[in-house]
């Protein structure tokens, strides 16, 4: 009992280290102002990195019933990819 | 054989668990996610009309302000399931702990952010500078507002604690607030690059 809350209670830290990391490695194309497609590409893999484990592991929902996970993640998997073929249709306007 | 399979069965079942706080708080979660969901894609679809003005005025937001923001909700999000982990091991003082820590985390973001929007008001800039102006002061005002109710919520379960309400047995209440303050984490993670970094 005493190992798993310990187990838990660990992975939810190393979640934050991951978290924080990623988090990091966009603060680093923001300081560069780095830009382009793979660049936006990176970020919002990033994002949605982060998003399937805060719904997983600090929202709870990797083992719930029913599909409230599904669409959850489908608002962390939709949306960056919406962003993203936006970001793709409007850098193929300007040439 | 069908009693070995619908054993299998009942087993698979048994490892689902069930959803985290009440329902309602769910069906709200996505009403909210699906706001600001449209919010974004209606930003990217403006901005691609506009690609010079939002690239221009991009770059003159304060990115260390948005990446502190980050770090700070990450850490909030952080120290509320940790606090969902200790009422679930029915340990009442490192719950509350993990409440104020989450509390503090929550007024590092506010008072960024009042700083952000002193610099940004104070230059003169307000809604209808231009575009991008509008979509970053009223999206960002948007989740600050939520970040605002979540401390409310946060502040209620650290006082529902001290009067002895919640426990082992009963924690929905706890995962109910939790499930929200991450909610808000979780429209953050996609703003902030969105807003501040992406070009």
């Amino acid at each position: 009992m005493t190992e798993a809350r310990f187990t838990s209670s660990k992975k939810l830290t190393i979640i934050w280290i991951i978290l924080i990391i990623l988090t990091l490695s966009s603060a680093l194309v923001g300081y560069f102002k780095l830009s382009g497609l793979y660049i936006v590409g990176f970020v919002l893999l990033t994002v949605i990195i982060k998003g399937q484990m805060i719904i997983d592991y600090y929202m709870g929902l990797k083992n719930v019933r029913g599909y409230w996970r599904l669409a959850m993640l489908g608002f962390i998997f939709v949306i960056p990819a919406i962003i993203y073929t936006g970001y793709v249709l409007s850098s193929s306007l300007t040439f | 054989m069908s009693e070995v399979v619908s054993e299998v069965a009942d087993n698979v079942i048994e490892e689902k668990e069930p959803l985290p706080g009440d329902l309602a708080i769910w069906f709200f979660i996505m009403a909210e996610l699906l706001v600001f969901g449209v919010f974004f894609i209606v930003y990217v679809f403006v901005r691609s009309n506009n690609l010079e003005l939002f690239n221009t005025f991009q770059l003159k937001l304060h990115r260390e302000a948005g990446v502190i923001n980050t770090l700070a909700l990450i850490t909030s999000s952080y120290f509320v399931a940790m606090g969902v982990h200790a009422i679930k091991n029915n340990n009442i003082k490192q719950t509350g702990r993990m409440l104020l820590l989450a509390l503090a985390m929550g007024f590092v973001f506010l008072f960024v952010k009042i700083w952000e929007y002193s610099h940004i008001f104070g230059a003169g800039i307000h809604l209808s500078t231009n575009t991008f102006y509008t979509f970053y002061i009223s999206l960002t005002f948007f989740h600050f507002m939520h970040v605002m109710m979540g401390m409310v919520i946060l502040g209620a379960l650290y006082y529902y604690l001290k009067q002895g309400v919640y426990s082992a047995e009963n924690h929905r209440g706890i995962e109910t607030g939790a499930s929200y303050w991450h909610m808000v984490d979780l429209v953050w993670i996609v703003l902030f690059p969105l807003v501040y970094i992406i070009r």
